[in-house]
């Protein structure tokens, strides 16, 4: 089988795995398309944990998994027919439909384009080292794979780092037969295209929130604002993560989960499917890669007091915090697998207190050339927060500063690590430093994105239509 | 809204579609470096390096041969181990004797992966230990395969 043909097994596998649980909770939308194979890929990870705790095989438990999810909807579905995923009964007005399809084929064709980075057949170092290591070792008996998580011969602690872009590839490796690390680097780097597509479908609904809260021509303007920042942010994820996008590496796909789920959670109104796929974007990235995992706890934490705020309806309150249970739950459950079965572990020796401010500085420096957008994005939340709360309010966006929050959240973990740590702290920053801002330069487009479709809605200079209204208009 | 605050919006949203224009230009760009000769000679350098090693390691041992690294296996020898069979090797349950002890050395010359080649020691069964080297790949030149960006 050649890799493309494999490639496209395994993404289907993947969108298949997890495409019943996506539409129970997000519905019919563009954003369950890329959603389904992170969904999918959420469940390879759960079926690894479960292979080193209980024995079995990696993909038995993954597609039992994958299964007994699947019946539970399908069961939620046959019992309470209106749970079922439906179109809305007033499909939206034409040129909304339009403009938002045109940022859809945008986004999608500039991730296409920006594959073409693949042609490269470059191999990550950590991805041979660690990342698909890993897929190998998932395939072996349970005795074996336990040896290989556990012996000191292969000296790194590494291997039990999240296992989401280990698994994904497994799962390609173990139904096509194909065991190449080109097959798993492509694999990775085709989710990671749909994790920056999650981004593109949540800016694409920032500018829909913006045009139904406004007049024809600034609605108008906000979709096709909407379509454009769509597309530049597909280019835009690209650019910051290359060459790790495409060869292997683990840090691009907790980078785009956790930026989406910042989007989905923290900027876009609180309604049930934004909730899930935020949900689902932060699990991916805390079961991604280590500083994914503190970072998602920390956007856990944010998402939740975001939906309590103001809320007195118990049912509502329980029903919040279920959720932050249950993704909390999922994010632990790798860490367990590793402690219960006495594998290794990452561990880290600490700097000395004397040498952390120095540490600080030299991460301050380091961090900066890659996080020049923060800047920007500073420059205009400050002129935003001045002029442009009433129509940022007026389109249901969440408060800015739960963004900022959450990307001071992640930046705080990944330069916490480095001025803690006992390694020198330039060579470190150096090698790095690509890597660890990708969060923070992404989230921080996306605050731009944001305030600039929100501004296009300021440029009404008349009270909006109520939506209704304006959707006839529009029509 | 007051005039001033759709100045403000105005000003705020050129900037910011101004912006997000220009920084997709350049990621743009920096997608197409990975397209340039330089980087993809490097990417196929460093794909057979690993794949030459990674025959000469099955030349000597099949997946299912209980192994371990030589005793005292440097940092180094064990990253391209690890890298080369570390996926597909039986590691010898501890305890037990493994059927051989597997090692990089670097020998230079023909029949050699950029110089390196996979050594594997095996005990006889009068007990001596034999050191036999991986064969059936090469990849001229000599030194490591071109550091990929970390």
């Amino acid at each position: 089988m050649s890799t493309t043909t494999a490639a496209a097994v395994s993404i289907v596998a993947l969108a298949a795995l997890g495409v019943l649980p996506v539409l129970a909770t997000t519905g019919w939308r563009w954003v369950s398309v890329p959603l389904a194979p992170i969904a999918g890929a959420i469940a390879t990870a759960l079926g690894g944990g479960a292979f080193l705790l209980f024995g079995g095989t990696f993909l038995l438990w993954t597609i039992a998994i994958a299964t007994v999810a699947g019946l539970v909807v399908l069961g939620r579905w046959w019992r309470n027919p209106a749970c079922r995923p439906r179109r809305p009964t007033t499909p939206p007005p034409t040129s909304e439909r339009v403009l938002m399809g045109i940022g859809l084929l945008g986004s999608i064709g500039a991730a296409c384009w920006s594959l073409r980075a693949l042609a490269t057949p470059t191999v990550g170092f950590d991805t041979r080292a660690v990342w698909a290591l890993r897929d190998g070792w998932l395939l072996h008996d349970h005795a074996q794979a336990l040896l290989d998580f556990k012996v000191h011969m292969f000296l790194i602690g590494q291997s039990g780092y999240p296992p989401l872009v280990s698994t994904e590839s497994t799962i390609g490796w173990a139904l096509t037969g194909v065991h190449t690390i080109r097959l798993a680097v492509v694999i990775v780097a085709i989710v990671n295209a749909a994790a920056v597509l999650c981004l593109s479908c949540g800016l694409l609904e920032v500018g829909r929130a913006v045009s139904r809260r406004s007049n024809r021509l600034p609605a108008l303007l906000a979709l096709g604002g909407g379509a454009i920042a769509a597309t530049a942010i597909v280019l835009i994820a690209f650019g910051i993560q290359e060459p790790f996008i495409t060869n292997g590496y683990a840090d691009p796909l907790w980078a785009a989960c956790a930026a989406g789920a910042v989007v989905f959670g923290l900027q876009l109104d609180d309604r049930p499917a934004w909730r899930a796929a935020a949900g689902i974007l932060v699990v991916a990235a805390g079961m991604t890669k280590q500083e994914g995992l503190f970072t998602a706890v920390g956007l856990i934490v944010l998402m939740t007091a975001r939906r309590l705020g103001g809320r007195t309806d118990r049912r509502r309150q329980a029903t919040v915090v279920g959720a932050a249970v249950v993704e909390l739950a999922s994010l632990a459950w790798w860490w367990l697998a590793i402690h219960l079965t006495g594998s290794r572990d990452v561990t880290s020796p600490l700097a000395s207190t004397r040498q952390m401010p120095h540490r600080a500085v030299a991460v301050f420096h380091g961090f900066s050339p890659s996080l020049h957008v923060l800047v920007l994005a500073l420059g205009v939340s400050l002129l935003g927060g001045l002029a442009l709360r009433t129509p940022r309010r007026r389109a249901g966006l969440g408060n800015d500063l739960w963004a900022w929050a959450g990307l001071l959240a992640g930046l705080g973990v990944v330069s916490l690590v480095l001025v803690t740590g006992q390694a020198p702290v330039l060579p470190w920053i150096a090698g790095s430093v690509h890597r660890v801002t990708q969060y923070p330069a992404i989230t921080g487009w996306l605050l731009v994105s944001v305030w600039g479709l929100t501004a296009i809605g300021g440029l009404d200079d008349a009270e909006p239509l109520d939506v209704v209204g304006q959707d006839r208009a529009l029509r | 809204m007051s005039r001033s605050s759709r100045l403000v919006a105005a000003i705020v949203a050129v900037l910011c579609l101004g912006g997000l224009g220009v920084q997709a230009l350049h990621g743009n760009a920096v997608v197409s470096q990975q397209r340039s000769a330089r980087t993809v000679a490097d990417a196929l350098l460093d794909d057979a390096y690993y794949d030459c090693l990674d025959t000469q390691a099955h030349s000597l041992i099949s997946p299912h041969t209980p192994v371990r690294y030589r005793p005292g296996v440097t940092l180094g020898e064990s990253i391209v181990l690890n890298k080369t069979v570390g996926s597909w090797i039986d590691v010898a349950v501890p305890g037990t004797s493994p059927v051989a002890f597997l090692g990089i050395r670097h020998t230079g010359g023909p029949g050699s992966c950029l110089g390196d080649v996979v050594v594997a020691k095996f005990r006889t069964p009068d007990g001596r230990w034999i050191t036999r080297f991986g064969h059936g790949a090469a990849v001229p030149g000599n030194g490591p395969p071109p550091a990929p960006p970390l």
